[in-house]
């Protein structure tokens, strides 16, 4: 770098990626925060450490595969060119670029980058199987989120030459569907195979509300993903780009698929979107805080794949839709299919990204999806210069494999495979007791707080009682709903 | 002069030229070998610490029932033998129903409160 000019181009741009990182830290924060206030006092140090271990296993599995994936799959394999391009060799854990290297200054900043929504990708599954899910299971299930299945997705859908983008006009620049509904998927997947927490449906199925010991820490940890979720958009972005083509040079700022937006467009629409989910979420759940919070979540997610173009009013309004969604189907689904989402992770990133996905597809027809790689040769339409165009069936079909395909599938084979040797649920009467058991203890000792956690003790009382000294695959005489561990297996024996 | 044994570079004076920064250049596959074969180590190594930890939760909540572990919050750290040794008479005595159990005093000499 002897040009001053240039060096202040790539050392800006560093830093820049830099900062958005430190940004996005915020976010895991906020996951931290969230779900240890949403847990029961019993279960505290072992949520928080389920999500404080998923940091160091994502992180160095991140490094040793997932970025090579991101660069290695972008063709599909095979549906727009070879296996695995040549420009993976740059992301190999064994690749000199991979460390501090005088001749790169962006692959370790752009990795970071991915790997904190990658982070959040495993966090968001993390948060809907609290209280009864095995750490070692839930990590083993981080890894595969995290640092799998996700990059698969970003490598055909978040990359201006993945396959998704090339041939269906996928568009998601905010990541609506890229993060939030693979991961919604995923958490579907998990909290399907364990089955709900002890005593949360009554024997007629009636639904039992589990407060969580502290919703104010739960919506602080709300809005400090709030926070983090700032850094993550301009992390989305290219900061400086020639996006001028034939006419000249134009420099702009770029969205994920190397097409113009700019800082000024994402932040009016960031603030609209958030802003129409809280007010409608406010109105849905009868100002019930974590709902209205969790509103505000829903609507930056919906709107989030295409924060890059929308009008700060349909922002707004996409927002406020998405987060009356979320509320409604978690409530619906619960109740119909007795299915426990602890913190509504499902349907704030699910059912929203999902949402989000689909209405882009309308919302932006037509417009440029990324330049492409062989003219013409999108599938449901190009643009008048033969560019990929963005559209409802792409984007529509795209939902379906990020959710789907992607998200819930491999997900819940790890699931079952785990369940299947009863490494996946802990043992009925440690859920009982409490997660703390043994390796933490009480997690607040000095309080004499009641341990009555809402009116649900008589439950919880009723199913002890139940478990005759161990025989706990039982519980007042009825096999319990979704997975069984091995210890209460070899105590059914 | 005695020139020292270098594990990489010995000169920042043409900073052009130079690649990469880290020491032990040319051994990265086996970092790589080392950091997976750790990584799974891990993996390994916390399920069957887990394993080991839930049969000895099952192994005391046998011993003192699943109903007065949760009345104790279900860790070893409140439920001392000392306590279980309390329950055991309470249970002889047919009073098993939940109810305040004073314990041995604690090195500071206060006494803990189990159960209320």
């Amino acid at each position: 770098m002897v040009d001053e000019l240039g060096a202040l181009n790539v050392l800006f741009t560093e830093f820049y990626y830099w900062v958005t990182v430190v940004f996005m830290f915020l976010i895991h924060v906020g996951f931290c925060v969230y779900e240890v206030g949403s847990a029961r006092r019993k279960n505290l140090q072992h949520t928080l450490m389920k999500n404080i271990m998923l940091i160091p296993l994502v992180t160095v599995t991140f490094f040793f595969f997932g970025w090579y994936i991101y660069f290695a799959l972008p063709n599909g394999p095979g549906i727009t060119g070879g296996i695995i391009p040549s420009a993976a060799d740059v992301a190999a854990p064994w690749s000199d670029a991979m460390g501090p290297n005088m001749q790169d200054r962006i692959n370790g900043v752009f990795w970071a980058a991915f790997l904190l929504f990658s982070w959040t990708a495993a966090s968001i599954v993390s948060g809907a199987i609290i209280e009864r899910v095995r750490l070692g299971a839930f990590l083993m299930v981080a890894v595969l989120v995290g640092s799998v299945t996700w990059i698969i997705d970003a490598a055909w859908g978040w990359s201006p030459n993945g396959w998704m983008v090339q041939r269906m006009g996928y568009h998601d620049a905010y990541a609506s569907g890229v993060i939030h509904a693979i991961a919604g998927g995923a958490a579907l997947a998990m909290v399907i195979v364990l089955g709900p927490r002890i005593g949360k449906f009554g024997p007629h199925g009636e639904v039992r509300n589990i407060r969580p010991h502290n919703v104010w820490l739960s919506c602080v940890g709300l809005l400090l993903i709030y926070t983090g979720f700032w850094g993550f958009y301009a992390a989305c972005n290219i900061p400086i780009l020639d996006v001028g083509g034939e006419s000249g040079t134009f420099f702009s700022s770029t969205n994920i698929y190397l097409m113009p937006t700019t800082l000024s467009a994402i932040t009016f629409n960031f603030l609209m979107s958030l802003s129409g989910g809280l007010l409608a979420g406010f109105i849905v759940s009868k100002a019930d805080p974590f709902w209205t919070l969790s509103g505000g979540l829903a609507g930056i997610i919906a709107a989030s794949a295409g924060n890059d173009l929308y009008h700060p009013v349909q922002a707004m309004l996409i927002g406020a839709i998405g987060a009356v969604l979320a509320y409604k189907l978690h409530f619906f689904v619960e109740r119909r299919f007795r299915i426990d989402d602890a913190v509504g992770a499902v349907a704030v990133h699910g059912y929203a990204g999902f949402f989000g996905v689909v209405i882009a597809g309308f919302m932006l027809w037509g417009y440029p999806a990324a330049a492409p790689v062989t003219a013409n040769a999108a599938w449901f339409g190009s643009t008048s210069e033969g560019f990929p165009a963005v559209n409802p069936l792409g984007n529509l079909l795209g939902a379906v494999i990020m959710f789907f395909v992607l998200g819930f599938l491999p997900t819940y084979g790890l699931a079952k495979l785990l369940d299947k040797f009863g490494l996946l649920r802990v043992p009925r009467a440690v859920e009982l007791a409490g997660l703390d058991t043994h390796s933490y203890g009480n997690a607040y000792p000095y309080f004499q707080t009641s341990e009555a956690e809402g009116g649900f003790e008589d439950v919880e009382r009723s199913a002890a009682a139940g478990i005759s000294h161990l025989v706990a695959g039982r519980l007042n005489g009825a096999e319990p709903a979704g997975s069984t561990s091995r210890e209460d297996r070899r105590a059914v024996k | 002069m005695i020139t020292a044994v270098g594990t990489g570079l010995d000169s920042f004076t043409d900073p052009e030229s130079i690649t990469v920064l880290y020491p032990f250049a040319g051994w990265e596959g086996l970092f790589v070998i080392v950091g997976v074969l750790l990584w799974i180590g891990w993996h390994v190594r916390q399920v069957r610490a887990e394993n080991k930890e839930y049969d000895e939760a099952l192994e005391l909540y046998e011993r003192v029932g699943v109903e007065r572990a949760m009345h104790f919050g279900g860790s070893t750290h409140l439920v001392t033998e000392e306590d279980i040794e309390v329950v055991r008479a309470e249970m002889a005595e047919g009073n098993a129903g939940p109810g305040p159990v004073e314990t041995a005093p604690d090195s500071d000499g206060s006494h803990r409160t189990a159960g209320a």
